[in-house]
């Protein structure tokens, strides 16, 4: 593993992180860790449990982001790790009857959640009742920076088709939070009905 | 799901993305229904708590940096995964003091054990056995044992990488990590610091069902 020079952004970049090059990946890992986060929480991973879900989503790009194919579908290749990161953490999670309690605490008070204002944490919690194809760009639109073409990139989908799924996804969050009140418990899947 | 043009055209207004012809083309639709000058306004005001509470949630990526080697990380990925939920919720016990009689039992338990340790010729049947033997066989002993009197659980299989640096060899690396062992035991009372009225740190009862 090499150290080369000081990394900002680019192709150039991501082709150094193929190499191994360590401030590559460092520069690499810093550009896309928040939306990568983004990911995680889209697909239902449970907040407490996204750090060390990214860690272990860092650890797989540093053994294997030697099989990334081109350095332009990097961010296609982020997503696939960190949704087989959270896909394996569920799967374990499914299959851990005997230690599922441990894991069923409530959240303690935790600064950043108090930081955030009842309406933002409600709709945040409405927005798990959309299906992951409309939560997912609705979420990785809401990061600070992040453009369209990035989330298509992400997505592997054209930008017309995020530019559609995002507006679907605000209306529907809208009616979502226009609507009656109802517990989790009663809660349907309109949202994942809707999607194409 | 039927398309709704008005529906874009807010979402690129939101986003900071429409273009003059947008504009016109909204304009126009709420002149025609004022309705929509509300949908708008209710997106925008929504989509702002939403980015709030997206962008608050995605900083604990912030603290997370790469792994520094290589085989470490291939180390972990081997085993790792399995065990998180378990490390989240070992993370979630520093806040608590158990109970005096736990520490009694802790506290009597260890001195039992180096009071073994320290009688020469050692009197458990097992002893003589282990002369001899490696640490990580005496660890494995530990964790047999430990399985039998149902106090040990499981050793956590991946381990917390704290550091890593060349080896003083010159060839490979050394590492520094974390193992850890999931033990259970039984206490009567748990106690919980706490502060009270004037800001004081207070021991409270622990009452809140049977898992913490």
């Amino acid at each position: 593993m090499t150290t080369g020079p000081q990394h900002t952004v680019g192709r150039a970049m991501v082709v150094d992180a193929m190499k191994g090059d360590r401030a590559a990946m460092d520069a690499l890992w810093r550009e896309h860790r928040r939306w990568i986060a983004a990911v995680l929480l889209a697909h239902k991973c449970p907040e407490d449990q996204v750090e060390d879900l990214l860690q272990e989503v860092a650890m797989t790009i540093v053994a294997r982001i030697n099989t990334l194919r081109e350095a332009r579908y990097v961010r296609a290749w982020l997503r696939t790790v960190a949704i087989n990161v959270a896909r394996a953490s569920a799967r374990a999670r499914r299959a851990r009857p005997k230690l599922a309690p441990l894991a069923a605490d409530p959240p303690g008070p935790d600064a950043v959640s108090a930081a955030v204002d009842d309406e933002a944490r409600r709709l945040m919690k409405l927005s798990a009742r959309l299906a992951d194809t409309y939560r997912e760009p609705l979420m990785l639109r809401a990061i600070h920076g992040m453009r369209g073409r990035h989330i298509a990139e992400i997505l592997e989908l054209s930008e017309a088709t995020v530019e559609t799924r995002i507006a679907r996804a605000r209306r529907m969050l809208r009616e979502l939070a226009t609507g009656p009140e109802i517990d989790d418990d009663e809660r349907a899947p309109v949202a994942a009905a809707r999607a194409m | 799901m039927i398309e709704r043009h008005d529906d874009i055209l807010i979402s690129r207004t939101i986003d900071g993305n429409a273009t003059s012809g947008d504009w016109d083309e909204l304009t126009a639709l709420a002149d025609a229904n004022p309705a929509v000058w509300r949908n708008l306004a209710m997106s925008l005001r929504e989509h702002q708590a939403f980015a709030r509470a997206v962008n608050a949630d995605v900083t604990v990526a912030d603290a997370i940096e790469m792994p520094t080697v290589r085989r470490a990380a291939t180390t972990a990925l081997r085993d790792g995964g399995r065990h998180q939920a378990i490390l989240a919720r070992i993370g979630g016990w520093s806040g608590w003091a158990v109970a005096a009689v736990f520490t009694i039992i802790w506290v009597s338990g260890v001195l039992n054990l180096v009071q073994n340790a320290a009688q020469p010729n050692g009197s458990s049947p097992g002893h003589t056995a282990m002369v001899g033997a490696s640490a990580a066989e005496l660890l494995a002993a530990y964790l047999d044992k430990g399985r039998q009197e149902d106090f040990v659980i499981a050793e956590v299989p991946q381990r917390i990488l704290i550091e890593t640096r060349p080896n003083g060899t010159g060839r490979g690396y050394e590492l520094i990590y974390l193992r850890q062992i999931l033990e259970r035991t039984v206490v009567p009372d748990l106690y919980q610091f706490n502060r009270d009225e004037t800001g004081q740190p207070r021991l409270v009862r622990y009452d809140g069902g049977p898992s913490m």
